[in-house]
C-alpha cells in the first residue's frame, strides 16, 4: 500500500498534523493530510476485486449451509488497553491524544498577556507575550544567523514536518522493527504540536518577516503565531522522552549519556535552524523548548515513567537561545521554576511504552 | 601632554608628520568614499594604518597615557620602517584624503613623541577600521604583556631530544579549543596563545590593543569547563562577538582557518596522529571583514600586527621554556593579485623587514609560508612588451560585470627605475567615452609631498565622479597607472553606476618615448566573494579574443597563447614576491587517487610566477596538495567543531602541509642544517620529490613536491616525513 512506504506507515501518521495544518507526512509533505488518512486502514478494493469477491461468496457458500452447529464466539475485553494492538494507527494515534487531551487545560490572563496551561488541574507553564520591542531587538541575531543558512540549508528544508530522521539517526531505529518507538515519537510530536498552537494563536505573536524587512525567510512562513516556536516544543518533547528511553534501557544503549548529550544538541539544532531559516527568533525557541520540557515529562509520567513535572514561567528577555543555558533549568534571562505538577499514569500510554520496551530487550 | 590642553594640542597639529597617501585612500575617502565600505563611508572612530618612513627609526618616542593613538603589541626594540598603528578620528569629518592625512600625521607625531626630528616622506597604507566594541581605547600606548605562564610540565613530557618549536597560523575563523590542538589527553591545548583580532574587547585585559586574546590557561579552562559542547565554548569565551556586518565565522560547519590550521598542526586520534607536544601554537584570526580583496585596500595594519605579535609571543614562550633561539614557522594562507610582485609592495616589504631581522638580528629561524594565489585561469594578469608597441599603441580589453556593488580596479606597472615619459594611458567606457593620463609627474603635485604623481577623475556625462585614474612613482622606483572605476550597481541606488561591458585601455607613446626594456605587468584586484560574505562583488577580467582559453580536447588551456596579452604565467599571489617567503603552490595527483605521489600535475587554478622576468621577482618554491586528482577537488581536513570535517580548494591548503613538515623538521634538525638553509627560506629543508620536471612544470610547482601527511583514500599512503 503506497501510503505505507517507508516509515511513512508510521510518519504518515504525523499528518495527522492535516488536521491543525502543522506536521506532515514522513518529514517531506508539508501537509500530509492524505496520508493520514490511509494510516493503517485497509485499502479501497478496486471494482474487479470486489466483483471477483462477490462471485467467490456465491459459488462457495453453499457449504457452509446447514449441518452442525457453528459454535459462539468470544468477546473482546472490555475497556482494554491491550485492544490497542489491534486498532488501526491512526485510530490509536486519535486515542492517546484524546486520552492526552482529556487532562489539558489552560487559563488566559487578559491583563498581563499571559497563557497558563495546566494538566490534571495543576499548572505546569506559565507564558508571557513578549513585549513587541523585545522582538525588534532580537532581530541582530537573526541577522547573524541568516550567514548560516548556506550551512543549513539541507537541514532546514527536510525538517519542514517532523524531524524524525534525524532522532533516527542517533537511536539506530528501523522500520519494522521500532514501529512502536516511531509512534511514541510521532504521538509526542502531535501532541507537542496541538499544546504550541493553543499557546500560539492567544498570545498572537508575529513573524519575523513581519517585523524585520530585511529577514526575507528561505522558505514559506506557516499561518500561525512567531511564539512559541512550535518546532522546538516538538523537538524538546521528543528529547526529552528519547532520552528517558535510553536511560531506562541502558542495557541496551550502553553509552546512553552520550546519546543524551546528542539527542539533546540535536532538539537545540533543529530549533536553531528555524531561525537560520528566518521564521522563529531565538525567544521562540526558548519558549517552546521550556513548553516541549514539560510536554515530553507529562508523555513519559502518563507512560509510567515517574509522576511529577517540573513546572516553569517564561517572561522573555532579549537573548540568543542555547542549550548550555536551557540545561541550567532556571535562568537569569526569563525561565523561573514554579512548583511541580502531578501526572498519573494512562493505559494506552502505558500500553505503547510496554510495546517500545519490547523492541529492545534482549531476551527473546 | 594633557588631554583639553588646547594651546598644546594645536602646536602639535602644526607639528605633525606629514604623511603621503595612495591613489587608493585617494579614491576611498575621496570621490569614491560614497562607494567603499559602510567603515570607511560612516567615518569609523579607530582608523588603522601601516605607517612608512624611508629609514628605520626607533618606534618609541612619547610617553604617557595617550588617548588618541596607540601602537598594538610589537616586537623588540629593533628600529623599523614600517610600523602599524591606530588612531581615533577627530570630531570633524573625515572629507578628504587631505584631512585623513593629517589624523594620521597628529597621532604618528603623538606616538613618536615631540624629540624627534621631522621625518621626510613618510607615508602610509589605511586598512579597515577597528570597531568601537573591539578597541581597548582606555590602554596607553602600547599593549602590556599577557598573563601567561609556562607548562612547567611540558619539558618533562616531550624529553630532551626533541626541541619547543613554534607554528603560527594567521587566518580567520579558528577553532583555537579544537581537540585536534590538544595533547594526546584531550584536555591540554598547544595554543599558547590566541589572538581574536576582532572579537569584543574584554575591559580587564590589557595584553593587545583590539579584540582579545586568550592565553594556553584560559583555553584550557574553556575546554575542561565547555568542552562537550564547542558551541557554549566559544560564545561563553566571547569568540562569536565578532559580528558586525556577517555572523561570526565559528559558527560556521567550515572556515578557511579552521581548514588551514588543522592541516598545519591539527592531530587526530581518528587519523592515527599522535600530537607532538613539542610544537606549541600562536593563532591569530583577522577580522572577518567583507572586505577582503574588494576594497583597494585590505588588511595590512592587521596582518603586521599579526606578525609583530607571532614574534612578541614567540620570545615569551622561548624565555618560558627555556629555549634558544625559538625555531618558527608561520602559515600565512592569504594572498591579492595586484601589487608590484617584485617584493617592494608595502606589506611584501614589511613582512621582509620584520622576517630579516628575526633571523638576522634575533638570530631564530622563521619561516613564512605563503601560498601561490589560485588566479591562474582568471583572466586577471596581462603582460605588455616592447614588440606589442611597435604600431604606437597596445590595447587592453577590461571586462566588467552587470551587478557589481564594489568598485573595480586594475593596475598597470612600469619596470622598476623605468621613466615612462612620453607615455600615456587612455580608457575607454564601452560607448567610446574616454579619459587620458600621461605618466608623468604633475607640476602642481610636486609642491605636496609624497611620491611624485598624477591624477584625473573618472566622470559620467552628469559630471559626477565615477572613477579615478592615477599614475604614480610608487615608493619613488616603479611607476604604476592605477584604474579604478565605480560599481555596476552601487549600494546606494542613487549614486551613479558604471556602464558594464568592455572598457578599453589604450597604451600609447609619442616619439620621446623611451622602448620598453621590461614589459609593462597589469593585474586586476581580486574582487570575487569568498565563502559567500555577501561582498557583492563580481569579478572584472582581461576579455581577450586571442587568448585561447580550451585546448582541442576541450579542456582548460594551461598554457599561454603566443602574443596574446593575458597571461596565466605571471598571476602569482601579489604578496608571495619578497625575499623571505617560502611560496607553495598547489597540485592534484595526475592519474587518479592511484596513482604515485611521484606524478602529481598543477592544479589547474595555482597561480605562478614567469620563466624568467626582471619584472616578477619571485617564483613557485615548492607544491603540496590542493586536489586530490582532477575530478576529486580540495583536500579534507577539520570543520569548525572537533569531528567534523571540511573540503576546501585552493593553494591555501596546499602551503599548510608544507608548514607542517616544516616545524617538524624544525623539532629535531641541527643548527647547522637549519643555518644552511635559511637562505633559500628553508627550502632545502623540505622533503619530496625533486625528480626534474619540464620547465613549465617546474615554474608551477618549483623545485619540491611535499607529500599530504594525510588524506582519505590516498593509495598509495604518503610515506612518514622523516626528520632532517
Amino acid at each position: 500500500m503506497s501510503q505505507m512506504g517507508g516509515f511513512g506507515g508510521f510518519g504518515g501518521f504525523g499528518g495527522f498534523g492535516g488536521f491543525g495544518g502543522f506536521g506532515g507526512a514522513g518529514n517531506l509533505n508539508v501537509t500530509g493530510l492524505g496520508s493520514f488518512l490511509g494510516a493503517g486502514a485497509d485499502p479501497a478494493y478496486d471494482p474487479l476485486l470486489v466483483q471477483g469477491l462477490q462471485i467467490t461468496e456465491q459459488a462457495i457458500t453453499h457449504v457452509a449451509n446447514g449441518g452442525a452447529e457453528p459454535g459462539h464466539p468470544q468477546e473482546l475485553r472490555f475497556s482494554s488497553a491491550g485492544n490497542m494492538g489491534l486498532w488501526a494507527d491512526w485510530v490509536r494515534a486519535s486515542l492517546y491524544l484524546t486520552d492526552f487531551m482529556r487532562d489539558f487545560n489552560w487559563s488566559v490572563g487578559g491583563h498581563d498577556k499571559c497563557v497558563s496551561l495546566s494538566y490534571g488541574g495543576d499548572s505546569f507553564y506559565t507564558v508571557h507575550r513578549p513585549d513587541i520591542g523585545v522582538f525588534e531587538r532580537q532581530l541582530k541575531l537573526m541577522r547573524n544567523y541568516l550567514d548560516q543558512r548556506p550551512d543549513r540549508t539541507p537541514e532546514i528544508l527536510t525538517q519542514l514536518g517532523f524531524p524524525t530522521p534525524y532522532f533516527v539517526m542517533l537511536l539506530g531505529l528501523q522500520t519494522g522493527t521500532n514501529n512502536h518507538t516511531f509512534e511514541l515519537i510521532t504521538i509526542t510530536q502531535v501532541i507537542a504540536a496541538h499544546v504550541a498552537m493553543v499557546v500560539k494563536h492567544h498570545l498572537a505573536c508575529r513573524r519575523p518577516d513581519r517585523i524585520g524587512h530585511q529577514v526575507m525567510p528561505m522558505i514559506p512562513t506557516p499561518a500561525h503565531g512567531s511564539f512559541p516556536s512550535a518546532h522546538a516544543t516538538e523537538a524538546f518533547a521528543v528529547a526529552e522522552v528519547l532520552n528517558g528511553l535510553v536511560e531506562f534501557q541502558s542495557g541496551h544503549y550502553g553509552d546512553y549519556k552520550k546519546r543524551q548529550a546528542l539527542i539533546s544538541k540535536l532538539a537545540e539544532r533543529i530549533a536553531v535552524n528555524r531561525t537560520v531559516a528566518g521564521l522563529h527568533f531565538p525567544i521562540d525557541s526558548w519558549a517552546g523548548a521550556v513548553l516541549g520540557r514539560a510536554i515530553g515529562q507529562i508523555v513519559l509520567a502518563k507512560c509510567g515513567r515517574g509522576d511529577e513535572v517540573q513546572g516553569y514561567s517564561y517572561d522573555a528577555h532579549d537573548a540568543d537561545f542555547s542549550l548550555a543555558e536551557f540545561a541550567k533549568g532556571a535562568n537569569d534571562i526569563g525561565v523561573k521554576k514554579v512548583d511541580p505538577c502531578s501526572v498519573s499514569s494512562s493505559d494506552l500510554f502505558r500500553w505503547l511504552w510496554d510495546r517500545v520496551c519490547d523492541e529492545y530487550t534482549f531476551a527473546r | 601632554m594633557t588631554a583639553g590642553d588646547i594651546q598644546t594640542e594645536d602646536a602639535q597639529r602644526l607639528d605633525q608628520i606629514r604623511i603621503y597617501l595612495s591613489p587608493y585612500e585617494k579614491w576611498n575617502f575621496g570621490e569614491g568614499k560614497c562607494y567603499s565600505f559602510p567603515a570607511i563611508r560612516h567615518d569609523a572612530e579607530f582608523i588603522t594604518a601601516l605607517a612608512e618612513f624611508p629609514e628605520p627609526r626607533s618606534k618609541l618616542g612619547a610617553s604617557g597615557q595617550s588617548r588618541r593613538a596607540w601602537y598594538p603589541t610589537l616586537w623588540s626594540d629593533y628600529k623599523l620602517s614600517f610600523v602599524p598603528f591606530v588612531v581615533r578620528k577627530p570630531l570633524e569629518p573625515i572629507k578628504n584624503v587631505e584631512v585623513l592625512a593629517k589624523t594620521l600625521g597628529v597621532g604618528l607625531r603623538e606616538l613618536l613623541g615631540p624629540g624627534v626630528d621631522k621625518i621626510e616622506r613618510a607615508r602610509a597604507r589605511i586598512a579597515f577600521p577597528v570597531q568601537p566594541r573591539a578597541m581597548h581605547s582606555k590602554q596607553g600606548q602600547k599593549p602590556s604583556g599577557p598573563d601567561w605562564q609556562p607548562d612547567a610540565g611540558l619539558p618533562g613530557r616531550i624529553g630532551t631530544e626533541r626541541r619547543i618549536t613554534i607554528l603560527a597560523v594567521i587566518d580567520d575563523g579558528l577553532p583555537f579549543a579544537h581537540r585536534n590542538f590538544r595533547d594526546a589527553s584531550g584536555t591540554r591545548t598547544r595554543v599558547e596563545f590566541c589572538w581574536l583580532q576582532a572579537a569584543d574587547a574584554l575591559e580587564q585585559q590589557a595584553s593587545v590593543l583590539f579584540g582579545r586574546e586568550y592565553v594556553r590557561s584560559e583555553i584550557d579552562k574553556y575546554i575542561t569547563q565547555y568542552g562537550d559542547d564547542e558551541d557554549t565554548l566559544y560564545r561563553m569565551a566571547g569568540a562569536t562577538s565578532d559580528a558586525d556586518e556577517l555572523g561570526s565565522l565559528i559558527d560556521r560547519h567550515a572556515t578557511h582557518g579552521a581548514h588551514v590550521m588543522d592541516l598545519a598542526t591539527g592531530y587526530a586520534p581518528e587519523r592515527d596522529e599522535i600530537p607532538p607536544e613539542e610544537i606549541r601554537i600562536i593563532a591569530v584570526q583577522l577580522p572577518n571583514t567583507i572586505a577582503w580583496d574588494t576594497s583597494g585596500f585590505g588588511k595590512d595594519m592587521y596582518m603586521l600586527s599579526a606578525l609583530h605579535y607571532i614574534f612578541e609571543r614567540a620570545d615569551r614562550i622561548a624565555a618560558g621554556y627555556g629555549i634558544d633561539r625559538a625555531r618558527l614557522v608561520i602559515n600565512f594562507s592569504y594572498g591579492f593579485s595586484g601589487g608590484r610582485h617584485d617584493g617592494g609592495t608595502e606589506l611584501e616589504a614589511a613582512l621582509d623587514e620584520l622576517v630579516t631581522l628575526r633571523r638576522k638580528e634575533a638570530k631564530s629561524p622563521t619561516a613564512l609560508i605563503l601560498p601561490a594565489g589560485n588566479t591562474f585561469l582568471d583572466r586577471l594578469h596581462a603582460r605588455v612588451r616592447e614588440e606589442d608597441l611597435k604600431t604606437g599603441e597596445a590595447k587592453l580589453y577590461w571586462r566588467i560585470q552587470p551587478n557589481d556593488r564594489t568598485p573595480s580596479y586594475l593596475e598597470l606597472w612600469f619596470a622598476c627605475g623605468f621613466d615612462p615619459k612620453g607615455y600615456t594611458i587612455e580608457l575607454y567606457d564601452p560607448r567610446g567615452r574616454h579619459e587620458t593620463i600621461s605618466v608623468t609627474p604633475d607640476e602642481e603635485m610636486k609642491k605636496n609631498e609624497g611620491d611624485p604623481r598624477r591624477e584625473v577623475s573618472l566622470r559620467n556625462e552628469g559630471g559626477k565622479p565615477i572613477g579615478q585614474i592615477s599614475a604614480d612613482y610608487h615608493r619613488r622606483d616603479c611607476w604604476r597607472v592605477l584604474l579604478i572605476v565605480a560599481p555596476t550597481e552601487p549600494d546606494d541606488q542613487t549614486l551613479p553606476g558604471i556602464e558594464a561591458g568592455k572598457w578599453t585601455i589604450v597604451i600609447k607613446r609619442d616619439g620621446t618615448a623611451a622602448p620598453l626594456d621590461r614589459p609593462i605587468e597589469c593585474w586586476i584586484q581580486r574582487s570575487a566573494d569568498p565563502e559567500s560574505l555577501r561582498s557583492g562583488s563580481r569579478q572584472s577580467y582581461f576579455d581577450h579574443l586571442d587568448d585561447i582559453r580550451y585546448s582541442d580536447q576541450g579542456d582548460l588551456k594551461e598554457t599561454d597563447t603566443d602574443n596574446c596579452a593575458v597571461r596565466r604565467f605571471g598571476s602569482l599571489n601579489g604578496l608571495a614576491t619578497g625575499t623571505t617567503a617560502l611560496v607553495v603552490a598547489g597540485y592534484r595527483l595526475a592519474n587518479g587517487l592511484g596513482s604515485s605521489l611521484k606524478e602529481v600535475r598543477p592544479a589547474r587554478y595555482s597561480s605562478a610566477g614567469t620563466e624568467s622576468t626582471s619584472q616578477i621577482a619571485r617564483g613557485i618554491d615548492c607544491a603540496s596538495m590542493s586536489d586530490r586528482s582532477r575530478v576529486l577537488p580540495g583536500t579534507w581536513a577539520a570543520g569548525v567543531r572537533s569531528g567534523s570535517l571540511s573540503l576546501v580548494q585552493g593553494t591555501s591548503t596546499a602551503a599548510p602541509f608544507v608548514a607542517r613538515q616544516l616545524v617538524t623538521t624544525f623539532v629535531t634538525a641541527t643548527d647547522e642544517a637549519v643555518a644552511t638553509a635559511e637562505g633559500h627560506n628553508y627550502l632545502g629543508l623540505l622533503c619530496g620529490d625533486t625528480s626534474p620536471q619540464d620547465p613549465q612544470t617546474t615554474t608551477r610547482l618549483g623545485a619540491v613536491r611535499v607529500e599530504p601527511h594525510w588524506q582519505p583514500g590516498l593509495d598509495p599512503k604518503p610515506s612518514k616525513v622523516s626528520s632532517a
